[in-house]
């Protein structure tokens, strides 16, 4: 398991590597039921705060991405994939878009005018066969 | 383990003190006889080298090593030494008491060497008269030992020496012209006044000299536990 | 039961009427591991030391391990929990890896053989080397044994990393987060070296002429702290009130730039509602941070 992490980023190095951790199970390096590597070697291997990687799995356990057993780890669990996973994604990424949108100034009606007409766009483009603009 | 420490830190001073020792017995090698002035004379030498030499045996147990630059921040094995779990007190004392020991050594060692290799002294001295002699050094120079542990409380080498030096040398020239009693100077009762020649023990300035190693001891001891490192 | 490793409330202390120590707080918890970061002089050491008690303080309080710090009895049981690593690392130089190892556990009668061996070998400490002739690294790393075989339950170092090279320091660092993993000590560091500490520290005190400007977790720190860049579409005829927490504002012609130190949501707010205003969120690092709360002070 190889997670890169950037200590001066100024993110919090426990969301850096839960989003590690979430992208590793959503790109298939960690499939449902896989053991996560101990705390002990995560701080030790990314020299890293170990209270750090507690958090981080702690956080991913209230998620219901990871999942304790019997005292013997942290695993991937096993009802993670499918539709739960891909809409909790989907909806940072609207929160994070909307955030930025409220940044450059629009207004609500221009941030719906502008995703319907994205949104349109996205359906006539597939209905060409994904030509591009 | 302190001792153990101490020694380390000794043991190479104690080889200097024999060698001056050694040298200064080495130049009367060949006196087959000499009046009883000349025996004083040499004595007295004897005497103020006696008191000259805590200032190399001599330690606080807080400072071993010379340092020369400036002082700031946690520097030097001294801060190592102050972290351990044992009280300045015993740091001084078992350093102050090795100290002692390697001096009653040293001057043993000289004694005899002084008695067995001088034609001289073998002539005038008993074995008897040289045991009480060591005995009444041991007590007379520990009230200049303790003043070279204090002054190695205020200072760090290579200046505790010089300062131990000064202060020999201070008193050398003071004691026989300060006071009305004779048994003040220590050095009188290292030399003329010692067991060699008037067969008795210089009792009162013994005494003195006590007196003034527990008052330096226990100064020293108040200057190391309040002392800011 | 008290969970804080150290604590000190109000803490003073001076020397030659300069205050090195000017009511300082602190509070470092069970199993932490502890950044403590300053400029030179402004009082990381004498902190230490009057933890340690090697120095006595003016007033105020410090505790460690709940003790109250001050008188001799107390600091040599304080001293007996913990194990202390100095800034250049000089030990006697007259005795080895393994003599030293003999003196220092002359003074701990709860020394842990089955530690020592085990970090004499990871460590791969030469036992009949002097220890001058080892590297700043490998002192260090025998410090740390030191400390470590006496069980100590916190460690405290003073610029740990100071003097070493790259390896070396990555090495100083997987080793303190291995410990504190391993046997849950709690360490406590000062240092000059941000971006060492941004990487393990998990709290961290920013000290400056003898207060702590900032302190708390890093992680709370990262997500209070952040920098705005707004770009204004004309020049702006007057200056702006900024609220609370806007702590550093820089203006270059129609960019403004704010370190916010919290209130974040209230000042993204007030700069979302000026006309024109075009709002960038830049993350800050402690280096920022750092630098920011010392020159304010």
């Amino acid at each position: 398991m190889i997670f890169r992490l950037s200590p001066s980023s100024g993110q919090p190095l426990y969301l850096q590597l839960m989003e590690q951790i979430r992208h590793a199970v959503e790109t298939g390096a960690l499939k449902a039921g896989d053991q996560l590597p101990t705390i002990r070697k995560v701080a030790e291997d990314l020299v890293m705060n170990p209270n750090t990687v507690v958090r981080a799995y702690r956080e991913l356990q209230h998620e219901g991405i990871l999942e304790p057993k019997h005292g013997s780890g942290v695993f991937v669990k096993e009802s993670v994939g499918g539709r739960a996973r891909v809409t909790r994604k989907a909806q940072a990424i609207v929160e994070s878009a909307l955030e930025r949108l409220a940044d450059l100034g629009l207004t609500e009606d221009e941030m719906r005018r502008l995703f319907d007409n994205e949104l349109a766009q996205l359906h006539a483009g597939k209905a060409s066969g994904g030509k591009n603009e | 383990m302190l001792w153990y420490k101490g020694w380390f830190e000794t043991r190479f001073k104690i080889i200097v003190a024999l060698g001056f020792g050694l040298f200064f017995v080495f130049t009367l090698r060949n006196a087959n006889a000499m009046s009883t002035a000349a025996l004083e004379g040499s004595i007295s030498v004897l005497a103020f080298y006696w008191a000259l030499m805590p200032f190399l045996l001599a330690g606080a147990g807080i400072r071993t090593q010379a340092s020369f630059g400036p002082n700031k921040g946690l520097h030097g094995s001294t801060y190592f030494t102050l972290s351990m779990p044992v009280s300045r007190l015993r740091l001084l004392a078992v350093r102050s008491a090795l100290g002692m020991l390697e001096m009653a050594g040293v001057v043993a060692c000289l004694c005899f060497v002084v008695w067995s290799a001088v034609p001289a002294f073998r002539a005038d001295f008993t074995g008897l008269d040289m045991l009480a002699y060591w005995a009444a050094v041991c007590v007379c120079t520990s009230g200049f030992y303790f003043m070279s542990v204090l002054l190695a409380t205020f200072f760090e080498e290579p200046w505790s020496i010089w300062a131990s030096m000064l202060a020999v040398g201070l008193l050398r020239w003071l004691l026989p012209k300060v006071s009305a009693l004779p048994s003040v100077d220590l050095f009188q009762a290292m030399g003329k006044s010692s067991p060699l020649f008037t067969h008795t023990f210089p009792w009162a300035s013994m005494g003195i000299s006590l007196s003034a190693a527990a008052v330096l001891f226990f100064t020293a001891m108040r200057v190391v536990q309040t002392h800011e490192y | 039961m008290n969970d804080l490793v150290i604590e000190t409330r109000e803490l003073r202390k001076s020397f030659k009427g300069q205050a090195a120590l000017a009511g300082l707080n602190l509070e470092v918890p069970v199993g932490s591991i502890f950044g403590f970061l300053g400029r030179n002089g402004a009082g990381k050491t004498t902190t230490i030391k009057v933890l340690m008690g090697l120095l006595k303080r003016d007033s105020g309080d410090g505790r460690v391990f709940g003790l109250p710090v001050g008188g001799e009895s107390i600091g040599i049981e304080i001293r007996r929990r913990l194990g202390f690593v100095t800034e250049d690392k000089e030990l006697y130089p007259y005795m080895t890896v393994a003599q030293i190892i003999r003196f220092t556990r002359s003074f701990f009668p709860k020394w842990r053989d089955d530690l020592e061996q085990r970090y004499l070998k990871l460590f791969d400490l030469p036992p009949n080397r002097k220890i001058p002739d080892l590297s700043k690294g490998m002192r260090s790393k025998l410090m740390l044994l030191l400390g470590i075989s006496h069980g100590a339950e916190l460690l405290i170092l003073d610029e740990p990393t100071d003097g070493l090279d790259p390896v070396a320091v990555r090495d100083m660092l997987r080793e303190l987060v291995a410990i504190s993993a391993a046997e849950g000590t709690t360490i406590f560091f000062s240092s000059h070296q941000l971006e060492e500490v941004e990487q393990i520290a998990d709290r961290v005190c920013i000290i400056d002429r003898g207060t702590a400007v900032v302190t708390g977790s890093l992680d709370d720190l990262k997500t209070q702290y952040l920098r705005l860049r707004i770009v204004f579409a004309e020049e702006l005829p007057a200056p702006i009130h900024w609220g609370e927490g806007a702590d550093h504002i820089r203006q270059e012609g129609r960019t403004v730039e704010i370190l916010v130190s919290r209130n974040v949501d209230a000042l993204v707010n007030q700069a979302r509602s000026l006309p024109g205003a075009s709002v960038e969120r830049l993350p800050v690092t402690l280096k920022e941070i750092f630098l920011e709360s010392v020159r304010s002070n």
